[in-house]
């Protein structure tokens, strides 16, 4: 509940302090993105979600990444959240200074940083080949990223090591048979 | 009168089985390795159960060896049919201990749809896998694309290994032995994946700036599915995760070089000049430029893509990967939903005919439907000539080769068998109320090892319904013929004298 | 079944330079059929205005 009240105090500040352009833009989700991504072309839109994968900098300047709006944001597996579904998400370029002092991007360790994208949704881009992204102009940190712990089971350990060692005596005797 | 049977038929059936189990155990290393590496305990720890279960399995199936070890035609055909069977169980493992998962069919069709190299995912929150299991999935991959028992077939010798290798649906003799053949197989894999590693790796670094390891990661992954025309990705959004013309390209030449025949590998190989009379290069070419003209043109009509460019990088890609049998995406599969009409068909249309025999491929095969349009005008042209007129067929494939019946008769089989394994995923899909369209989309993805999706396969899908895609993709996988021989082997056990 | 004999084949070819025929092969193959596609398109757009 405080956690709540504090993000959305957070939100309501930034949004104070941000530019104009950014106070106008429509809140989207990545699914609605993803169903109809043609009614938002061209529009500045926010977009809530963990970035994961890569932080790709190109050469012109800019950077891209992937910006997911699914449950394993904020539930992640390795922090007991349960599956719920395939990931949701859209691809994002980024002006490279905005990205490159942000906290890595989620992968199997680690919980990419919450953030919220505002930007202009291109959809079918004809610049860019016919891609799809959000050109974001800006990323504010709703959470910052964080590192999971995980470590194997002994049960499983202990089991698949009992077996190759049973495996490999079977695997000796059928080598002494076959030699005398 | 059947004969049921025996005991040395078991354990010859048995010996085999052992004996591939064990060289997936030996394939698991490779998993366990990358994750001690790269520091993932649990996944570890699952892998080393994985090889445990497989080993210990496997050596216990050999324990009682067989008085001969030689394979005849249907004892070679139960052992690939079985084999297709349990490898994806073992390979499931890990998967399953992953905690990515649902229901427990789940990961098995997670590996059939690997080992099948078919491409179609009920994993979830696939962008915060492992990477050591995110590239397992990928090998498995790699070890059904060059088949499982090329695999043993490379490292052990015995009799009855063509039975095995005809039984994983391989028509080309490329060397006298069959042994000499999977290893051909081998060397055009690792020329090709020395090749397109170090270039999508190239591209990920210099162009696409992603830090070393992930390059790496990003090339061995996107290879292994690219050229075993597999469709399994890192990422979830597939090959649009990348958002690059160049390493789109990149992945063009590996799909490329996966559709095609290992005989034709080897033609090109050695410089045959006659690759462009193989009846099989002009059938794929034609089928792939009809397919590619219904696409663009249904993109073109439905204003989809306004630019130039982007509608062929688009359209093109798509075809490509449906044709190959990849099923790599550059688009949601919500959006491909969405297409529709003539660019719809001639996706469904590239998928259902697939690429070349004795390749990585799925589908009918551009073999078939080449012979098979021979066969046809050929009976045109007898009906307009003269009766009595004498008409000769042939064809080039690695040679002259005559048009006879009995081939005609074989291949209008597996045509039909194919057609009727699509209408019966169709079939289930409309029990469960999916649209026609979807419904057929998706039965032919599965039945023709492709990939793609409009959204139906996903982990709430009814149980039956993941149960037919699976029987799709293992049947579509092995052909038929292997499969119908498992059946007739475990009626003459039941009911045989 | 189709059987390549290698010993018909003639003159072999060094593996290297297989490799890279072969590839260069496939390359080839990708750019003709983007410069197809093009042109399928560029008539396609016309057609549908």
């Amino acid at each position: 509940m405080m956690r709540r009240v504090a993000l959305t105090g957070i939100v309501i500040i930034l949004q104070v302090l941000m530019p104009g352009e950014a106070r106008a833009a429509t809140d989207v989700t990545v699914a609605a993105l993803l169903v109809d991504g043609a009614v938002y072309d061209g529009q500045t839109i926010s977009v809530v979600g963990e970035l994961i994968g890569d932080y790709g900098f190109r050469r012109d300047g800019s950077a891209w990444s992937q910006l997911n709006g699914d449950t394993y944001a904020t539930a992640p597996l390795l922090e007991g959240g349960r599956p719920n579904g395939a990931n949701v998400g859209i691809g994002v370029r980024v002006p490279a200074a905005i990205i490159e002092d942000l906290d890595p991007p989620g992968d199997y360790h680690r919980r990419g940083p919450l953030v919220r994208a505002t930007g202009t949704w291109r959809y079918h881009d004809e610049d860019r080949g016919g891609e799809t992204y959000l050109d974001a102009v800006n990323l504010e940190v709703l959470e910052q990223g964080r590192e999971f712990d995980e470590t194997a089971e002994p049960a499983v350990v202990a089991a698949g090591a009992s077996l190759l060692v049973l495996a490999l005596w079977f695997g000796y005797r059928i080598r002494k048979r076959s030699a005398g | 009168m059947l004969i049921r049977p025996n005991r040395e038929d078991l354990r010859l059936i048995g010996y085999n089985l052992g004996r591939i189990l064990v060289v997936v155990a030996v394939a698991g290393l490779l998993p366990l390795t990358w994750a001690l590496i790269a520091g993932e305990s649990a996944p570890a720890a699952s892998f080393l159960l994985m090889i445990g279960i497989s080993a210990a399995l496997g050596y216990l199936m050999m324990q009682r060896p067989p008085q001969t070890t030689r394979l005849d035609w249907s004892h070679g055909m139960v052992v690939v049919s079985l084999t297709w069977l349990i490898v994806p169980a073992i390979g499931a493992i890990p998967l399953e201990l992953s905690g990515h998962y649902g229901s427990f069919i789940d990961p098995y069709f997670d590996a059939m749809s690997g080992l099948t190299t078919s491409g179609l995912a009920l994993i979830q929150d696939l962008d915060h896998l492992a990477t050591s299991l995110n590239f397992w999935r990928h090998l498995l991959h790699f070890l059904g694309g060059q088949g499982i028992v090329i695999a043993v077939l490379s490292v052990f010798a015995g009799g009855g290994a063509m039975t095995l290798y005809y039984g994983e649906a391989r028509d080309d003799q490329i060397f006298p032995s069959v042994r000499s053949t999977a290893r051909f197989i081998w060397l055009v894999s690792a020329v090709h994946g020395a090749f397109g590693i170090v270039a999508l790796s190239a591209v990920g670094y210099f162009v696409l700036g992603f830090r070393p390891f992930r390059a790496i990661f990003h090339g061995v992954t996107i290879f292994m599915a690219a050229f075993d025309t597999g469709g399994f990705a890192p990422q979830s959004s597939s090959v649009g995760y990348y958002h690059s013309a160049a390493f789109e390209a990149v992945t063009a030449v590996l799909m490329i070089a996966g559709a095609l025949s290992f005989g034709l590998h080897f033609a090109l190989w050695r410089g045959r000049r006659q690759v462009v009379d193989n009846l099989e290069v002009r059938t794929i070419l034609t089928t792939f430029l009809g397919t590619l003209l219904l696409t663009l043109g249904g993109l073109a009509s439905a204003g989809l893509y306004q630019s130039l460019f982007g509608l062929t990088r688009q359209g093109l890609f798509q075809v490509l990967s449906a044709h190959s049998g990849t099923g790599f995406a550059t688009i949601p599969s919500t959006e491909l939903a969405s297409w529709g009409g003539l660019a719809f068909g001639g996706i469904a249309i590239a998928m259902a005919l697939g690429g070349m025999a004795s390749s990585t491929a799925g589908g009918v095969k551009s073999l078939r439907v080449g012979l098979t349009i021979k066969a046809l005008s050929s009976q045109v042209r007898q009906v307009l000539l003269p009766e009595g007129a004498v008409i000769s067929t042939r064809y080039w494939h690695h040679g002259w080769k005559q048009l006879n019946p009995g081939l005609i008769q074989a291949v209008m089989g597996v045509s039909l068998l194919y057609v009727a394994l699509y209408v019966l995923g169709t079939g289930v899909g409309l029990m469960y109320h999916l649209p026609l369209g979807s419904a057929l989309f998706e039965s032919v993805s599965a039945g023709a090892n492709v990939g793609l999706s409009v959204g139906v396969v996903d982990p709430t899908m009814p149980f039956f319904l993941k149960l037919t895609y699976i029987f799709a993709m293992w049947a579509g996988r092995l052909e038929f013929v292997a499969i119908f021989s498992l059946v007739g082997f475990v009626f003459s056990l039941v009911r045989g004298k | 079944m189709s059987y390549l004999n290698p010993a018909s084949t003639g003159r072999g070819r060094s593996t290297l330079w297989g490799v890279i025929t072969t590839l260069i092969l496939e390359g080839a193959v990708v750019v003709t059929l983007a410069v197809v596609g093009l042109g399928i398109s560029l008539l396609m757009l016309w057609l549908t205005g």
